[in-house]
C-alpha cells in the first residue's frame, strides 16, 4: 500500500482527492502548505516516509511551490536515492504555474482542478504508482 | 500493448514519427516516442475526434525564413495553430476540447534551459494563446517517455524509458 500525503486548503478538494486515491493506498491530509511539510517531515523522522504527495498551489501560511521546495530539501539532507513523488493540483491552468511546478518545484505531473478521477489515474500510471499496460512489455 | 489491443479490438494504429501530427476520427491508437520533443494530445467528447502531434522544436519563427512553415509538426507552436484550425473546422471549439502535454525531457547543461524546456514552454504558451485548457501535463525529467493516446477515448498512457516496473511488486508485497 502506498503511503499518501495530500495537502490542500480545501476539506471538500481533500475528500475527493482521497476518494480517488484511498483504493491505492493509506491517505494523510493537511489544510496547507506548512503543515504539510511538518507531517512530511514526521514521515521521514518515524521511518515511515510518503511515496507520493498530491499538493494544491494556493493555499495559506506557505504556498504548493514553497512547501514542495521545502519537502525536495528534506529529501535531499535525508540522502533518498530518488526524490518522493509528486502531483500538482491546482486550479491554476496559466503557463507559469504550471511551467514552475514542475521544471523547478519538482513535480513528476501537474492536473488542474477540477480533475477526472481518470487523469489522475493516468499521471499515477505514469509515475510507476498505478498498474501500466505499457509495463508489460519487455 | 497486448492488452490495450485486446480492449479496443478493431482500432487502428499509427506509430507517429517527429515532425508528424494528425486529426483523427476513427478509433485510433497513436504510439510515439519522446526525448526532449513535445506531444500534446487534444480530445473532444462531444465531437469523437482526437488529435496529436510530436514535435520537435519550440516556435518556428526562431527558425524559420519562410512562415508558416512547410511542415506546421516540426515545431511546438506551429503544431497548435494547425490543429487548433482542423479542429474548428469540425466545429469543435477550444472551451470542449480536453489537451494534455507531454516530454520535454532534458539534460540540464550548468543550468541551461535545454530545447525540452523550451519546447513545454511553447506548448503552455500556445495552447494559453488558443484558449485551450490543459487538464494534465507530464514533462520535463531526464528520461524519455514512450506514450500511446487512444483517440476515440482520450486515454492516455506514459512509461518512462528505462525506468523498471515498481507498482506490481509493490502490491503484492504490501509495502
Amino acid at each position: 500500500m502506498l503511503r499518501i500525503l495530500i495537502v490542500d486548503d480545501s476539506r471538500y478538494q481533500r475528500h475527493l482527492i482521497q476518494s480517488c486515491l484511498e483504493g491505492l493506498g493509506r491517505c494523510r491530509q493537511a489544510a496547507d502548505g506548512l503543515a504539510g511539510v511538518d507531517l512530511f517531515r514526521e514521515a521521514l523522522e518515524q521511518g515511515t516516509p510518503f511515496d507520493l504527495v498530491v499538493m494544491d498551489i494556493l493555499m495559506p501560511r506557505l504556498d504548493g511551490h514553497a512547501a514542495l521546495a521545502r519537502i525536495r530539501e528534506l529529501d535531499r539532507r535525508a540522502g533518498r536515492p530518488e526524490m518522493t513523488k509528486a502531483i500538482m493540483l491546482s486550479s491554476l491552468d496559466d503557463p507559469e504555474n504550471m511551467f514552475r511546478a514542475q521544471f523547478e518545484a519538482g513535480a513528476g505531473a501537474y492536473l488542474t482542478k477540477p480533475f477526472e478521477p481518470a487523469d489522475m489515474i493516468e499521471a499515477l500510471r505514469a509515475l510507476d504508482l498505478a498498474e501500466n499496460p505499457l509495463l508489460e512489455e519487455a | 500493448m497486448k492488452h490495450l489491443l485486446e480492449s479496443h479490438p478493431g482500432v487502428d494504429q499509427v506509430y507517429l514519427l517527429v515532425a508528424q501530427g494528425g486529426l483523427y476520427d476513427r478509433p485510433t491508437l497513436v504510439q510515439t516516442v519522446l526525448g526532449s520533443c513535445v506531444s500534446v494530445v487534444f480530445f473532444s467528447r462531444e465531437h469523437l475526434l482526437g488529435g496529436i502531434f510530436h514535435a520537435l522544436l519550440p516556435t518556428a519563427a526562431a527558425y524559420e525564413t519562410v512562415l508558416p512553415p512547410q511542415n506546421p509538426f516540426r515545431y511546438v507552436d506551429s503544431s497548435i495553430d494547425a490543429l487548433a484550425a482542423r479542429l474548428a473546422r469540425r466545429g469543435a471549439a477550444p472551451c470542449e476540447v480536453e489537451c494534455k502535454v507531454f516530454g520535454g525531457a532534458s539534460a540540464l547543461f550548468q543550468g541551461e534551459a535545454g530545447v525540452g524546456e523550451q519546447n513545454v514552454r511553447a506548448a503552455f504558451e500556445a495552447l494559453a494563446r488558443h484558449r485551450f485548457r490543459v487538464a494534465a501535463s507530464h514533462v520535463g525529467g531526464e528520461k524519455g517517455r514512450k506514450l500511446v493516446f487512444l483517440s476515440h477515448t482520450g486515454e492516455v498512457f506514459v512509461k518512462l524509458l528505462g525506468s523498471r516496473s515498481t507498482a506490481g511488486n509493490r502490491r503484492a508485497s504490501g509495502a
